[in-house]
């Protein structure tokens, strides 16, 4: 072998040992890397932090085995002091191979001939001191187990982290579900309300009421049976759309909660946290009129025009708007009615949101003469499908004066005029509610309840005016309210319309310190309240005398009611009412006038055949027995309220028992949490969680406090009850007592 | 002189005695000098020896008066105690700061060394430890901020208006304010002035059993926050019998407020002479043709009008009347102006006519109008009002014997349940037919004679009042030993240590029970400060008493002098032959 063979074969060796080197400790470095991420995935790091943990360890590393092996600083004269030491029959002469034969004597010279065809015949088995089997085994092992632990225990994390979480308004979905691919949630609100479909990638819903809302959700892995439960009760099965994906499809009206749920593989049923549905109902529209008063008197010299200005305003569109205009002639009894429908003369045809409408009202024309009255109200209808919202204004009254009448007042004892004119009498209700009733079959549902509504509202008015001279002030418009006419199925009318008080959740609904406050405030503003002795209640400051108030007062309760019927369009059950109320009202008016109406006592007819026959066997004690254990309101919720008190839950976990108590408590408080979904959703998932025992225990106590505070607020204050004392007398307070009542009385002092 | 022999002395004596003599024989026998002194050291030598076995000692009289001094004393008024008076012994409990040449007191040391104390520094020792401690000056630590009152009702009820009032030491003249915190969130709130140190806060539970308020407390910006612990009595129904005259509106609303409770009723109405109609709500028909003992002991509360109660035979009038000497309860509705004067064994106030044939009166903040009974019972001192104006008493009660006679001149109260408001028709019956009502005899009752707060291994002293002849007692169900008191009969008490926080139940065997809290190591600490230091100003002296407490104590005579006297005995035995 050449001279300059030999040193090239060298100078390889020496290039693959670092080459080696080199590669095995990179080997290791990818071991460390692999071990980092995998900790971090099991750990929930964030992905950078993993990346950035690994990477900085694995550089440490490198520098440190670099230092450790001197990869860096390996001359070609280690490597031959190596190759001597391995090779004991290149006789330690390697490094004579290197030197020059003319610096050589003739004896190395020799040797290093000898030692170059030693060499050569060396090479191809020379060994090099690098193993590369225990880093690939090593990064093999990692990677094996790293696998092994992702997979076993990112399986578990997503099947407890589908408890958490979730509720915040826009949370994205890894954060939502764990085990969810991806979501699409399409919402398509109804098409008259002109706005674009929208999708979104979050459970959460904020939609217009209508809105159609598709879901499509991918899982990462096989699930089964997957469902939406909507307000606890109500589930929509979700169908396949392809692998893993799964869609469902659903119409909103109300406001509500909703949550996923589906089999995993193990047949496991699993739940999602809960996700708010807000509904924002399509509001009737707003009118107003403009430039006129409510009560208008015009006399002859005035002009017989007036310009009706109105500005209608709707959240999505306005379909319609008309004038109601009614004439009213003669007096008393006798007055005539003449009901039209006016169309607005500018714009003619309606659209959009927001629209200033004129007409002007041409009184000599509507028929309008000296002491006659026109009423009028604005009617409109939005754009709303199927039924249109339907809204209107108060009444305007204009009256058109009549100087060549005197009002006179027969009676000086009764101070006022009771019946004002421009709203119809109790009689003419009566007149049209009966009217009404035979012409049912007649007319159609909508127009025969839109009539019956009329009549409840000028039942209302009538009320009112006779409300005025009870003193009563609680309802200051006579007009109704915008949107009050149309009702969800759903709601109970009788509570919009009738008389309730002390329902629990007025109480709920005002709190203790408020009304402390108040208190407070009240005897702040006049300390004299609390010593002084009220003998004039606003109740008693009327114009009558206390029969006639009383009278009065019960026609106007007897006309809630009526009005509560008409407004149910049930003009039917509403007319006994009426006559009730119309029998007072003629009593009232007769009142004063009627000083004495003696009435005898008409016995009923006597059965000769029992007269004196002593016969008692018909005449018995009567028993009523009542057995009514009343339950409290909220049982399940007051019963994990003692257990919450009762066991230290912070150490031990739920007892199938206490699971079962939360399950009831949660689903009482879903109840309520229907109508108030942003105040109860977050606990009725720490409810759930908390329930399956997967709230961690240092986090118990934050739920348990968020549990109580939920659970005592939905209770409701209830009136105290009387309960029975218990009371020890010990023997000497028996005999201390006994001793008193021996005394004499006039010692005891 | 007294002896503290290691073995009997008898015994040693007569040992002794024999080895002298034998040892006498022996230097006698020795034909040798100095014969006297060497008998005389082989006494010594044996006495030296007694000695050392029989420990023989003297009492000395010394004085102990000691200076405790406790956590948060302060030192100059220590420096100044010791100059005045410098045979104290300083001594300290532990959590006290150090100071010089004092010595720290075991809890053991403590309890042998309480006759000793004479003065006390600092925030003094705990109540149940200043037992067995002697007359004491004590010396308390400057005050600090915080809590230093609490009062809390004893008897809470559900759906039922209740104080919490206290006392605060502010160390800063600004406002201060106190929330009250239900589970649900704040319940009620009050500012204090600079002027007021006195809060008070209501509360309405409403859920019997074991509840955790809040007392937060807002001062110059800090805000720190303690648990006060309520338990809520559960509801317990009456027994009530209604007899009428004829049917009401009054008592039908008033049975239907009543049956919506759970109480159960029996309640006759009078429809003509001979007929009567019965109802009996949530109980079983029973037979209510007459009053006697029988059927009354079945009630709690008897609720008659003036119509009804006329109508009774003289002998029903006895029973009632008998019966509410028992206990009973008689709740009258006078719904007319009796003509002819009241039954005056069984409503014996006498009456005034009154001018208004109506009252005004206040339910909470709201004042209603009823018609009343143009009537008013005169002023009596026997008589206790529950709704009273300014025209005179409405509704109230007197005791008879250990029963009660109420009365209601209010009429068609039910109007208050028609307009909706059942919570004021809650509030205008209940107090008084709660306070009529016969109470339920129970066999047992449990106090603790500890004041909150009580903590962890404190010694708590429980007191039962029983009836039966050996009552148990359980805390948290562990039965407790119980010491009956050697003077009263019945009267047993025991003392009991807990040891995790939280709330604790005491039951005994007759079914009552005490459910109360112990806190937290860390809550109430300003409570706990102050009540301690009350406890400790009451129980010291006073006067300045500088008397020094003289003890004898026992002192040893050296051993190693008679250890000295022996070798020197010895040592000349074995010299004297070599001189």
């Amino acid at each position: 072998m050449k001279e300059a063979e030999v040193k090239y074969r060298l100078q390889r060796t020496t290039q693959k040992y670092l080459v080696l080197r080199l590669i095995a400790a990179v080997l290791w470095c990818l071991c460390v890397i692999v071990t980092c991420l995998a900790v971090g995935q099991l750990l929930s790091l964030p992905i950078k932090i993993s990346w950035f943990t690994a990477l900085s360890l694995s550089a440490a590393f490198l520098v440190f085995q670099s230092i450790r092996t001197k990869i860096f600083s390996i001359t070609q004269g280690q490597m031959m002091s190596f190759i001597n030491r391995q090779y004991p029959e290149l006789e330690e002469s390697t490094d004579l191979l290197l030197s020059e034969d003319h610096l050589l004597t003739s004896l190395q010279r020799l040797q290093k001939e000898k030692s170059s065809k030693r060499f050569e015949l060396l090479y191809p088995t020379l060994r090099l001191p690098v193993r590369l089997v225990w880093p690939l085994a090593m990064l093999a092992a990692t990677v094996v187990i790293a696998a092994i632990l992702l997979y076993f225990f990112r399986t578990r994390t997503a099947d407890i982290s589908a408890f958490h979480v979730l509720a915040k308004k826009e949370s994205p979905v890894s954060a939502a579900v764990s085990g969810l691919k991806n979501i699409k949630v399409v919402t398509l609100p109804p098409r008259y309300t002109g706005l674009q479909s929208k999708e979104q990638e979050h459970f959460n819903l904020n939609i217009p009421e209508g809105t159609i809302v598709a879901w499509e959700i991918s899982f990462t892995g096989k699930i089964n049976d997957p469902k939406l439960i909507f307000n606890g009760k109500d589930t929509l099965e979700m169908g396949p759309s392809g692998k893993y994906q799964f869609k469902a499809k659903s119409t909103f009206f109300t406001s509500g909660f909703y949550q996923l749920t589906w089999r995993n593989t193990h047949g496991k049923r699993k739940f999602s946290d809960y996700f708010q549905i807000t509904v924002s109902p399509d509001a009737p529209a707003d009118i107003k009129v403009m430039e006129l008063d409510q009560f208008t008197e015009l006399s002859a010299e005035d002009p017989h025009t007036i310009n009706l200005k109105t500005i209608l305003t709707d959240d999505y569109a306005l379909r319609d708007a008309y004038i109601i205009a009614t004439v009213s002639k003669g007096s008393g009894e006798s007055v005539k009615f003449r009901e039209e429908k006016l169309r607005f003369t500018q714009p003619e045809k309606f659209g959009g949101k927001l629209i200033s409408a004129q007409r002007p009202l041409d009184l000599i024309s509507l028929g309008l003469e000296p002491g006659d009255e026109l009423y009028f109200y604005v009617e409109a209808l939005d754009s709303r499908l199927p039924h249109a919202n339907k809204s209107r204004t108060e009444t305007y009254f204009i009256s058109l004066k009549d100087t060549s009448v005197m009002t006179t007042s027969l009676d000086a004892g009764l101070g006022v005029d009771l019946m004002p004119e421009y709203f119809r009498s109790q009689r003419q209700i009566i007149i049209d509610s009966e009217k009404l009733l035979k012409q049912k079959k007649s007319l159609v549902r909508e127009k025969f309840n839109a009539r019956s509504n009329e009549l409840g509202h000028d039942q209302k008015v009538l009320r009112l005016r006779y409300g005025e001279f009870l003193g009563e002030e609680f309802e200051s418009s006579i007009g109704p309210v915008a949107g009050v006419e149309e009702h969800h199925e759903n709601e109970d009318i009788t509570k919009v319309y009738g008389h309730q008080h002390d329902t629990e959740m007025e109480h709920d609904a005002v709190e203790q310190p408020a009304g402390r406050t108040q208190e407070k405030s009240d005897s702040e503003t006049d300390p004299s309240k609390a010593y002084a002795h009220a003998h004039d209640s606003e109740e008693e400051a009327t114009f009558f005398t206390q029969s006639i108030r009383s009278k009065l007062k019960a026609a106007v309760t007897i006309m809630w009611d009526a009005e509560l019927h008409l407004r149910l369009n049930d003009p039917q059950k509403s007319l006994p009412f009426q006559y009730r109320a119309l029998k007072l009202l003629k009593e009232i008016s007769q009142d004063s006038r009627i000083y004495v109406h003696r009435t005898g006592f008409d016995p009923p007819p006597l059965k000769e055949e029992k007269r004196l026959s002593g016969d008692l066997s018909e005449l018995r004690n009567a028993t009523a027995k009542d057995y009514k254990t009343t339950n409290e309101r909220f049982q399940g919720v007051r019963k994990a309220l003692a257990y919450l008190a009762n066991t230290n839950l912070t150490r031990v976990p739920l007892s199938p028992e206490a699971k079962s108590i939360f399950i009831r408590a949660g689903k009482e408080l879903s109840s309520i949490a229907i109508a108030q979904p942003g105040r109860y959703l977050k606990t009725l998932s720490i409810i759930k969680a908390f329930s399956e025992g997967e709230i961690s225990q240092a986090d118990r106590l934050d739920a348990i406090d968020k549990i109580s505070a939920a659970f005592y607020s939905v209770l409701p204050v209830e009136s105290y009850s009387p309960r029975a004392e218990n009371e020890l007398l010990h023997l000497m307070d028996e005999k201390f007592i006994e001793s008193i009542d021996a005394q004499p009385s006039g010692k005891r002092k | 002189m007294t002896i503290d022999p290691v073995f009997s002395p008898w015994l040693l004596i007569s040992l002794l005695s024999l080895l002298t003599i034998f040892f006498l024989w022996l230097e006698l026998r020795r034909r040798l000098k100095f014969i006297v002194w060497r008998c005389t050291a082989v006494c010594l030598s044996m006495i030296a020896v007694a000695a050392i076995c029989l420990r023989p000692g003297y009492s000395v009289s010394v004085t102990t008066n000691i200076l405790l001094l406790t956590p948060d004393y302060n030192p100059s008024v220590v420096d100044s105690l010791l100059r005045a008076r410098p045979e104290l012994v300083t001594r300290q409990i532990d959590g006290a700061t150090s100071y010089k040449n004092s010595q720290l007191l075991t809890a053991t040391d403590l309890e042998a060394s309480k006759q000793q104390i004479a003065i006390i520094a600092g925030e003094g020792l705990p109540t149940y430890a200043l037992d067995g401690v002697g007359e004491f000056q004590y010396y308390g630590p400057d005050s600090r901020a915080g809590i230093t009152l609490l009062n809390t009702p004893n008897d809470i009820r559900v759906n039922r208006g209740h104080t919490i009032s206290g006392a605060y030491n502010k160390t800063s003249g600004g406002k201060v304010t106190f929330y009250l915190e239900s589970p649900a969130g704040k319940e009620d709130s009050v500012d204090l002035t600079s002027m007021e140190n006195i809060f008070s806060l209501s509360f309405t539970p409403k859920q019997n059993g074991k509840i955790r308020y809040r007392l937060t407390v807002l001062d110059s910006g800090k805000t720190y926050t303690e648990p006060i612990p309520i338990y809520v009595n559960p509801p317990s129904p009456l027994n009530i019998l209604i007899i009428q005259g004829y049917p009401t509106f009054e008592v039908r609303y008033l049975k239907n407020f009543l049956q919506r409770r759970n109480h159960s009723m029996a309640i006759r109405y009078q429809l003509s002479k001979q007929i009567f109609r019965y109802e009996f709500v949530n109980r079983k028909p029973t037979a209510l043709g007459r009053i006697s003992p029988d059927l009354l002991s079945q009630y709690d509360l008897l609720i008659v009008d003036n119509e009804a109660i006329n109508n009774l035979s003289p002998g029903e009038r006895s029973v009632i009347r008998t019966s509410i000497d028992a206990g009973f309860g008689v709740l009258m509705l006078l719904n007319k102006v009796p003509q002819g004067g009241l039954t005056k064994d069984i409503f014996p106030f006498g009456v005034t006519s009154a001018r208004r044939d109506s009252a005004v009166i206040k339910i909470g903040s709201t004042s209603y109008t009823f018609p009343a009974l143009p009537i008013r019972p005169r002023p009596n001192p026997e008589m206790i009002e529950v709704t009273s104006n300014a025209s005179g008493t409405l509704s109230g009660y007197f005791r008879a014997r250990k029963g009660h006679i109420a009365f209601q001149l209010l009429q068609e109260t039910y109007r208050l349940v028609l307009s909706g408001d059942s919570l004021a028709y809650g509030k205008l019956w209940s107090p008084l037919i709660e306070q009529v009502a016969k109470a339920r005899g129970s066999r047992s009752a449990i106090s603790i004679g500890n004041q909150f707060p009580f903590y962890i291994d404190e010694p708590v002293s429980v007191r039962v009042i029983s009836r039966d002849a050996s009552p148990r007692l359980m805390a948290d169900s562990l039965a407790v030993a119980l010491i009956e008191d050697p003077l009263i009969d019945g009267v047993w008490t025991t003392t009991i240590w807990h040891r995790i926080s939280g709330w604790h139940t005491l039951a005994t065997a007759a079914g009552d029970s005490l459910n109360y809290y112990v806190p937290q190591n860390t809550e109430w600490l300003s409570l706990k400060k102050a009540r301690q230091l009350l406890s400790n100003r009451r129980a010291s002296n006073h006067e300045q008493d500088e008397s020094q407490v003289r003890t004898y104590a026992e002192k040893k005579y050296p051993p190693i002098i008679f250890y000295l006297i022996f070798v020197s005995a010895t040592g000349f035995l074995w010299l004297a032959p070599k001189l």
